[in-house]
């Protein structure tokens, strides 16, 4: 158990040394960096004064020895000082990180207490009119694009029937607050529920095939405890684990989500971040979001082996 | 399936699944969305021929006109007509989709199958790196990769199809992993077939045995995935276009177009809506007839793949096989 954990903390965190290595290469390949930038506003800069510039800053020095260099101020804490704001990126990201965290958070457990009760009301009855409509519901919520629903939401409410703003985060009380976050937490959680009701829907429906259920209705068990007691235990881990690794599907989402209702979250300081060209903030950023999801994926990982008693020592 | 000869068996297969196919109305439903999209894409010069109206004619005294007959949906910020240009914006959109998918299958379809019949060390890595890849948040990558200037690596100059073709392999880089599991549990499953172990202890070429025998068995849920992939790299390039990192100008694809419709928002809603409708419609069209086939393939199970059981046959050129054809055929010809 503890080898198997210690193991995969392991892979995550090469996971997350390669996405570091890759975001610093790709963040070096992207245009406008600082000498561009100095290029650009002084036309009597020679090349032999470029070629001066870049030995300063040490840009002539070979990648890996550049990324060694990053690497090692960022293990100390420092990831440096944010371009667009004007302090360091640690800073910058704390507060945003929160509000990006309310956000997926909240649409998380909305679409998770919208799942599966739909989800298990539509696996028992396959084929019936409310598999029919969930399903369908479920795929509409899976293909529409992100953006586009929330576009839709905003005319709907805001500009239509003017119940709720359009975007922001609103300031002061927290009825303002919350006027503020149903649009996006409603774009996000319509997204998550459509993939989730069909995580769930799938994993009853194939446990409901096992022999043990038809050897409980036999018996008489109320559908009710049938599901509670014999068939949620078993499908729960697979429904999980998928759900886990869906974390970085949400997160996505969140970018979008914060772009379109100017929600002050982490998606939009990344987004903001690389068309701003402030590269220490995007690396930050990303790596940031890359740890949330290795972590989401871990801790469901530890919670699959302690739900299933199968998986456990050995493993 | 009680059929003589394994060919007319594979055959039979075909048309079963065909059957069942056409008996499902979501694969009526998702093919006829995706139809009518691809016939809008291929009538786009027809249709602006017919309205007389220019996709790329900037006519800035009718810009933002409302439906008329001339302009049925109207106009857009520039004076062009928003009909045709989203009908040329399918011929972006949809290849886009398509050819993303596609890339992403064969990736997918190499590692997971390299990665079932090597097993070991090999397995262990690639399904590793498979699982890290699809656990990452993807838009974050995509967005860093999309702001990426090529010309600082030597590859400057691109023209518009090269951009276009630039987020087709971007896209594919994360869309891989799906097919890669997908096809590494069918190859898994096949490779302890009879037939396979009897092609092997036979010292059929390894190569031989993937094309023949393994690719066709573990094509239907290869498929499958395909399928749903084309909704998937359809949002994907959207969501880049959108955020104006995707598809560049002057080429236009669905994702671009409600790009500038946003900032037009307040004044003209409609402007976004239909542009958001056609995404909608491609990818639900994807996903319906991706489950549709799903469902037809293996008509046991719902939307999981199963890939084990009777339905896997030998490929065409199977020696035992063959040989045995061969007497069967003396034989009726004889009878």
């Amino acid at each position: 158990m503890s080898r198997r954990l210690l193991a995969r903390l392991l892979q995550s965190l090469i996971v997350l040394l390669l996405v570091a290595f890759a975001g610093y290469a790709l963040i070096g390949l992207m245009p406008g960096d600082p000498l561009d930038l100095m290029i650009g506003a002084d036309p009597r800069l020679t090349s032999a004064d470029v070629a001066r510039l870049k030995a300063l800053y040490g840009l002539d020095r070979p990648l890996l020895e550049r990324f060694a260099h990053w690497l090692l101020a960022a293990l100390s804490g420092d990831l440096g000082h944010s371009r667009l704001f004007a302090r360091p990126v640690v800073e910058v990201l704390g507060p945003r990180l929160l509000n990006t965290l309310l956000l997926m958070g909240t649409s998380f457990v909305l679409a998770l207490l919208l799942a599966f009760p739909l989800g298990i009301a539509a696996a028992l009855r396959p084929g019936s009119p409310r598999d029919l409509a969930t399903n369908t519901l479920a795929l509409a919520f899976l293909s529409v694009p992100s953006f586009w629903l929330a576009l839709v939401l905003i005319v709907l409410f805001a500009v239509v029937l003017g119940w709720l703003p359009p975007g922001g985060t609103g300031s002061g009380d927290l009825a303002e607050r919350l006027r503020h976050m149903v649009l996006p937490v409603l774009t996000l959680t319509l997204g998550t529920f459509g993939v989730f009701v069909r995580f769930v829907r799938g994993a009853v429906s194939e446990v409901l095939r096992e022999p043990f259920v038809a050897a409980a209705r036999a018996k008489g068990l109320s559908t009710r405890r049938l599901v509670l007691h014999h068939v949620l235990p078993v499908a729960l881990p697979p429904v999980l684990s998928v759900i886990a690794l869906h974390f970085g599907a949400l997160l996505s989402g969140a970018v979008v989500v914060e772009t379109v209702f100017a929600w002050p979250g982490m998606g939009r300081l990344l987004y903001d971040a690389v068309l701003g060209n402030d590269f220490n903030l995007a690396l930050a950023a990303l790596l940031l979001g890359t740890a949330l999801t290795l972590l989401a994926n871990l801790l469901a990982d530890l919670l699959h082996v302690r739900l299933d008693p199968r998986l456990g020592e050995g493993l | 399936m009680s059929v003589s000869t394994p060919v007319s068996a594979r055959a039979s297969r075909a048309r079963g699944t065909a059957a069942r196919l056409a008996a499902r109305p979501q694969a009526w439903i998702g093919g006829g969305l995706l139809l009518l999209l691809a016939a809008g894409a291929l009538a786009a010069d027809g249709v602006s021929a017919l309205l007389g109206t220019d996709p790329q004619a900037v006519d800035l005294l009718n810009r933002l006109q409302p439906p008329s007959p001339t302009h049925p949906l109207g106009t857009d910020e520039l004076g062009r007509d928003v009909l045709t240009l989203m009908l040329f914006a399918g011929r972006v959109s949809l290849p886009v989709g398509l050819g993303g998918a596609l890339l992403a299958a064969l990736l997918g379809t190499a590692v997971g199958v390299l990665a079932g019949w090597k097993g070991g060390r090999i397995d262990a890595v690639l399904m590793r790196t498979t699982d890290a890849v699809l656990a990452l948040p993807l838009l974050p990558l995509l967005i860093l990769l999309a702001a990426v200037d090529l010309s600082k690596i030597g590859l400057g100059g691109l023209g518009p199809v090269e951009s276009a073709l630039r987020i087709v392999v971007i896209v594919a880089l994360f869309g891989w992993p799906g097919t890669a599991r997908i096809a590494r549990a069918a190859t898994l499953s096949v490779e302890r077939q009879p037939f396979v172990l009897a092609a092997r202890a036979l010292g059929v070429p390894d190569r031989r045995i993937l094309l023949r025998h393994v690719l066709p068995n573990i094509a239907g849920p290869v498929i499958v995935a395909t399928t749903l992939a084309v909704g998937h790299v359809i949002l994907a390039e959207s969501v880049l276009s959108f955020l104006g990192l995707g598809i560049q100008p002057p080429l236009a694809s669905w994702g671009t177009m409600l790009s500038r419709a946003q900032e037009l928002m307040f004044d003209r809603p409609d402007l976004a809506l239909w542009p958001g409708l056609c995404i909608f419609a491609a990818v639900l069209g994807a996903n319906l007839f991706g489950d549709a086939l799903a469902d037809a393939l293996d008509p046991r199970s719902g939307t999981d793949l199963q890939t084990e059981g009777p339905g896997m046959r030998p490929g065409p050129a199977f020696p035992l096989v063959r040989r045995k054809r061969r007497q069967r055929r003396a034989k009726t010809s004889t009878a």
